[in-house]
């Protein structure tokens, strides 16, 4: 026999289902909120010293001034908000590293200074 | 090896999804849809077909490692399109071999029953789930539970991040698995979930994320979403890329498996076998081994060369190659801006037709350095590009 003895999925569907219902692989973006939400200049989250703001994370095209809805948001003051993103990526062809699907695509995550 | 055809499953798209085949559908520019994944068809292989194969996998491994030396003696870092910042690197993990995974070589198997290398895809190889997994339901499913495949690739999978973390060399609290998010059809999200699979059957923590959202805070290394430091990382995304970005030199001043360093998977010097580049390197040392093709360095090549594939240095899925036959080009690959780090000319191998047109391409895994497994796309043209089709195999 040159076959596994036995396949077992246990994380796989559960991952395509979240992926096919937008879960996974989303593209998001980084904004500097206020306590209630409003975007704003992320030059107030980049400092790290500012407890009154967050770092927002959510669809790409939101405003300065306009309400970002419901989602995770981490307190620019954690370490986790110091550090820089987005520093990869930036070469990734519309198909990632498989087959190309020809479809187009967005930035991906810019934010956190 | 032969190809037959077969009655599908009834409701295989539902079935291949939920094994996480989410992205069996490949769009075409005029809008039309294909499907990648193919089961109205399968590859049946002798084993002793499959025995050879695999002993030529082994050799070519082999051939591998005296071209990875050659390369560094040579210096041909600049001509293959390596920058010379990240050679020392290179070099000093070729040296101490840190942990490898996977990676998938394609043999060219035309009807002389010889298989010849296209090409060693050894940093960032994609098929894994449909060969690993989705080929094996479909073969329990259409055959019975006594049918045979040559895919060891899951248990072989499990059976290395096992021998990795019981040796002490994955260090950290997890295993953090990067995607791009520019992949939108889920195919690379699904591999790394798919390793993530693998891993957490050998009892590791996993954690998936965008490299895009990965994060560098100074002094301290890479963290993730979480501000965790990220000690171990897979990453689909090929050095290549990654040197040329802005973490590219963090990454490379980072590496290592102490405290605020990453060890990364795959390890960078298999920039040395994923590059075209390897292909007239092998050439040069093996010119009379029946499975390395005549290859040389785009200018290289003999006055008068007639039948040949150019292919660019650094690029996937048959993009920017193009087929030249009796001196004039036949088929191209689609363009997708690569080639600017130079060309390699291979001559043209006949993949062979075996049946109204179909033109096979061999996928031999290769889990650290053991053959694993064999995943079959086929074709209707002479290059296997993004729409060739996934189709499974058994041994007969």
């Amino acid at each position: 026999m040159k076959r596994s003895k036995s396949v077992k999925l246990a994380v796989v569907p559960l991952l395509a289902a979240a992926f096919l219902s937008g879960c996974g692989g989303e593209d998001e973006t980084a904004y500097c909120v206020d306590e209630s939400n409003r975007v704003t200049d992320n030059s107030r989250c980049d400092r790290g010293d500012n407890p009154g703001f967050f770092w927002f994370f959510a669809s790409p095209g939101l405003g300065r001034g306009s309400f970002a809805g419901s989602g995770e948001r981490i307190n620019s003051t954690d370490k986790a908000a110091l550090a820089r993103r987005g520093g990869f990526g930036s070469s990734a062809r519309s198909g990632g590293v498989g087959r190309p699907t020809g479809r187009t695509i967005g930035g991906g995550f810019s934010g956190g200074g | 090896m032969d190809r037959h055809d077969i009655e599908p499953r009834q409701g295989w798209p539902a079935t291949i999804e939920e094994q996480g085949l989410i992205y069996w559908k490949t769009p075409l520019p005029d809008g039309e849809e294909i499907s990648y994944w193919h089961e109205g068809a399968y590859y049946s292989l002798t084993s002793e077909e499959v025995y050879d194969i695999e002993a030529s996998a082994r050799l070519m491994l082999e051939m591998l490692i005296e071209a990875g030396d050659h390369i560094i003696e040579e210096n041909l870092f600049s001509q293959m399109g390596i920058p010379g910042w990240a050679v020392p690197r290179i070099k000093e993990t070729w040296e101490s071999e840190p942990p490898m995974i996977y990676g998938r070589f394609d043999f060219a198997y035309g009807h002389d029953g010889v298989p010849k290398l296209l090409e060693y895809n050894a940093d960032t190889p994609t098929g894994l789930l449909e060969s690993a997994a989705v080929q094996w339901f479909w073969a329990r499913d259409v055959f019975g539970d006594g049918v045979d495949q040559w895919n060891m690739l899951h248990e072989m999978l499990v059976a290395r991040w096992r021998e990795l973390a019981q040796a002490g060399r994955l260090p950290g609290e997890r295993l953090h698995l990067l995607h791009t998010n520019a992949e939108r059809s889920g195919e690379d999200f699904m591999t790394i979930g798919y390793l993530a699979e693998t891993a957490r059957a050998a009892n590791l923590m996993c954690e998936l994320e965008a490299i895009e959202s990965l994060g560098l805070i100074d002094g301290q290394g890479f963290v993730d979403l979480g501000g965790n430091p990220v000690r171990t990382a897979f990453k689909l995304y090929p050095w290549e890329w990654m040197v040329r970005e802005d973490f590219g030199a963090q990454a490379l001043e980072h590496m290592g498996d102490g405290p605020g360093q990453t060890t990364w998977i795959e390890p960078i010097w298999k920039m040395l076998w994923s590059n075209k580049g390897i292909l007239p390197v092998l050439h040069r040392l093996f010119a009379d081994h029946p499975n390395v093709l005549p290859a040389w360095f785009d200018g290289e090549q003999p006055a008068g060369l007639q039948n040949f594939v150019r292919k660019p240095l650094l690029a996937r899925e048959g993009a920017n190659a193009a087929v030249v036959l009796d001196g004039e080009v036949v088929e191209r690959g689609p363009d997708q801006d690569y080639g600017e780090e130079g060309f390699v000319v291979q001559a043209y191998t006949d993949l062979g037709d075996y049946g109204g047109g179909a033109r096979p391409v061999l996928g031999v895994w290769t889990v650290d350095v053991e053959p694993a497994g064999l995943g079959i796309r086929e074709s209707d043209g002479l290059l296997t590009t993004n729409t060739s089709r996934f189709v499974p195999h058994v041994i007969a």
